[in-house]
């Protein structure tokens, strides 16, 4: 289990445990369900907090079914931060609502399984799945201007989720959120408590959002470009924020982004995503500086550099994602890939092991090859 | 917040001001001559008319008549009743059984007159609202939840049966099942109280006519917020659907059946010439039907400026409500 460093989330705790009916049942449901009982501590690194196999999350749309995400693998360890990039529109943002089984009205999980602590979230109840969301996964959103109540204080929309979750009384819950917009850092808590989104700047908002997220201690977060919408000085401020009380307890993080820079600073491992699908999985380390996919090498050769001189052109993939309602036959990168021939046309590729990390391409051995051989 | 309220009552006196005057010009061209009203058969007699004329103030020229109107309006007086002269129709019309006896009233003054019956009125229109604002709302909510299913079908097609059955067909029927042939009410109209089994069936009569604006109001309402990224967040962080309705929808949802409700409401509380006819409630539509019938022209004058400060008050209340709905509407 997770050792929990926050000064308050430790007095959380002590709370918890005075609070004993609602949250002992609490427990126990959760230990009814979970199929496999909670590995001893040693064990925790081998198996996965969160098991993506094969999901298929797809929308009906008026120009047809629009494959979301579409086959998608993917697992994270308990502890480790891992990012998720790709460009607008493939599927990201849909992976992460899939797993909070959230996803708009016309969307669908068709296939797949999503094995948390053990538990496949497929095949939870609603009413399962209310007392996991939130408690157990948390979500930071995109937009803090939309995402957060109008007509509710925002210190409200801090503390209810713990009245639910941890049956804190209203008071406790009151105090626990004060303390979490203290240490989110909103200046003078006590008088901002009972105040309205709208007196809010775009950081401050995510600084709630945050609070929100963090209340009940989560397990795993899933950050979707929570500093997309933010001013370049307050995203770092953000990012570091979430980095770190992330950090402190010790929780699993999925982020979001199509930021390679956040990708560097913040995550561990990362995951390249293309039409709805992985396209690279690898340490941060290795995928940054040794990309096997193409497409990987097109995102990182966007990234301006402090090396590149004045005037110069940064590199761009041409081309446009493809239509997620009639994809390609073959590997999906194939029209805006500069390596492509007959068999990336025809076949596609699947994740496969290269060197430390994973790509999904004909050909990756030939790169691996390469790189190894420049070594 | 006080400053604009106080604001607001302040512009109210121009509005008022105007509204009795427009009356008042109706009244001394229109068709209604109170001489004639008093005296009946006798007017064709030039001496008593010119006498009643006199002793009525109707022989000054007009800017008098309405600066005096005016001045006694200031005082609290509203005028006499017509019914204060000798054989007047309304009084014939009370000895013909026309009119509920006791709450005919004894006063004469228009403004006694008209504050006791509004009570009745706005009893009745308070029943009605509640009814309408429980049943709209709720009836509302769950359409939009469970939009596009057997059970919004059938909520939004009830309201508006509800509301498209008028009240002098649905009123008679009511009457008949719940008087005649299941007695579960024992007499067929008249007033005895607000808590009295009486006023169930007229006060549900006057809440299901705007019914079926209440309930799309709110549906329409919760139906755009429901996609909303907030609403979103509120289920992410794992609350029960019954509490994101309650606590993160609803009031966003309430502004635009506010508006309604703040039209709907000043209409119920001045009563409906038609339910208040059928069930022989003594209220203000029943005045001012009398009043109309029988001419007597400071009645009529008094339900119209009672009406218009009722819908100019209720104006206001609708307006301090956003602010309580809506934390950024402010009052400056």
């Amino acid at each position: 289990m997770n050792t929990v460093s926050l000064p308050h989330m430790q007095y959380a705790i002590h709370e918890k445990s005075e609070a004993s009916g609602h949250i002992g049942g609490m427990m126990q449901i959760d230990a009814e369900h979970s199929e496999i009982p909670l590995a001893p501590v040693g064990e925790a690194q081998e198996r996965p907090l969160l098991q993506i196999k094969e999901l298929q999350t797809q929308f009906e749309t008026k120009q047809g079914i629009v494959k979301a995400v579409d086959g998608l693998s993917l697992e994270l360890y308990e502890g480790e931060v891992v990012g998720l990039v790709g460009e607008s529109g493939c599927g990201k943002t849909m992976t992460a609502l899939s797993i909070m089984r959230l996803l708009p009205e016309n969307g669908q999980i068709v296939a797949g399984e999503i094995g948390f602590d053990g538990v496949n979230l497929l095949q939870r109840s609603g009413e399962e799945m209310q007392r996991i969301r939130g408690r157990k996964i948390a979500m930071i959103f995109q937009e803090p201007m939309t995402a957060l109540t109008p007509t509710m204080p925002i210190g409200r929309q801090i503390s209810e989720a713990m009245e639910i979750h941890l049956g804190l009384s209203r008071q406790v819950a009151k105090e626990r959120a004060l303390e979490l917009l203290a240490h989110v850092g909103i200046p003078s808590p006590q008088a901002r408590f009972g105040d309205y989104i709208h007196q809010f700047s775009g950081g401050m908002r995510q600084r709630v959002m945050i609070a929100i997220a963090f209340s009940c201690q989560p397990r795993l977060l899933l950050a979707d470009e929570p500093t997309t919408a933010l001013d370049v000085t307050v995203q770092a401020q953000i990012l570091d924020l979430i980095k770190n009380l992330a950090q402190e307890a010790g929780m699993t993080a999925l982020f979001i982004t199509h930021d390679m820079g956040i990708v560097a600073g913040s995550c561990d491992r990362v995951a390249v995503m293309y039409a709805g699908r992985l396209v690279e999985v690898g340490s941060v380390d290795d995928v940054l500086l040794k990309p096997l996919h193409p497409y990987t090498q097109g995102l990182l050769g966007s990234v301006p550099s402090l090396h590149s001189e004045p005037g110069e052109r940064l590199s761009s993939i041409s081309g446009l994602p493809p239509d997620l309602v009639q994809l390609p036959p073959g590997c999906k990168f194939w029209p805006r890939c500069p390596l492509a021939d007959e068999r990336c046309k025809q076949e596609e590729p699947l994740l496969e092991q290269y060197g430390a990390s994973q790509a999904a391409c004909w050909k990756a051995d030939y790169r691996s090859d390469s790189i190894s051989e420049s070594k | 917040m006080l400053l604009y309220t106080l604001r607001r009552i302040a512009a109210l006196a121009p509005i008022v001001i105007v509204v009795v005057f427009i009356t008042f010009i109706l009244g001394y061209f229109g068709p209604i001559d109170p001489v004639r009203a008093i005296l009946g058969e006798e007017w064709e007699d030039e001496q008593r008319y010119a006498e009643t004329q006199r002793a009525l103030g109707l022989d000054r020229p007009f800017m008098i008549q309405f600066l005096d109107y005016v001045g006694s309006l200031f005082g609290g007086n509203w005028g006499q009743s017509l019914s204060a002269y000798a054989g007047v129709a309304s009084d014939r019309a009370a000895n013909q059984g026309r009119v509920g006896g006791a709450f005919f009233g004894t006063s004469t003054g228009v403004r006694q007159m008209i504050f006791s019956r509004l009570a009745i009125s706005a009893q009745l229109g308070l029943w009605a609202l509640l009814f309408l604002v429980i049943f709209g709302i709720l009836l509302g909510v769950l359409a939009a939840v469970k939009q596009n299913t057997i059970i919004d079908y059938i909520i939004v097609t009830g309201s508006i049966i509800a509301s498209s059955i008028p009240a002098y067909v649905i009123g008679p029927i009511l009457l008949i099942v719940f008087v005649l042939k299941v007695p579960v009410f024992k007499s067929v109209g008249g007033w005895d109280g607000m808590f009295s089994r009486q006023a169930i069936l007229p006060a549900l009569i006057l809440g299901s006519g705007p019914l079926l604006v209440v309930v799309r109001q709110t549906r329409a309402g919760i139906v755009e917020v429901l996609g909303k990224d907030f609403v979103r967040t509120a289920r992410a962080k794992g609350m029960p659907e019954r509490l994101v309705i309650a606590r993160h929808m609803l009031r966003t949802a309430m502004i635009p059946v506010l508006t309604s409700l703040g039209l709907i409401t000043s209409g119920l509380l001045l009563g409906s010439l038609f339910v208040e006819q059928i069930f022989n409630i003594p209220g203000i539509g029943k005045l001012a039907i009398q009043s109309l019938m029988s001419g007597d022209h400071p009645v009529i004058m008094g339900v119209v400026l009672l009406q218009a400060l009722l819908i100019i008050t209720v104006n206001l209340l609708t307006d301090l409500l956003y602010g309580a709905l809506d934390p950024r509407v402010t009052y400056d």
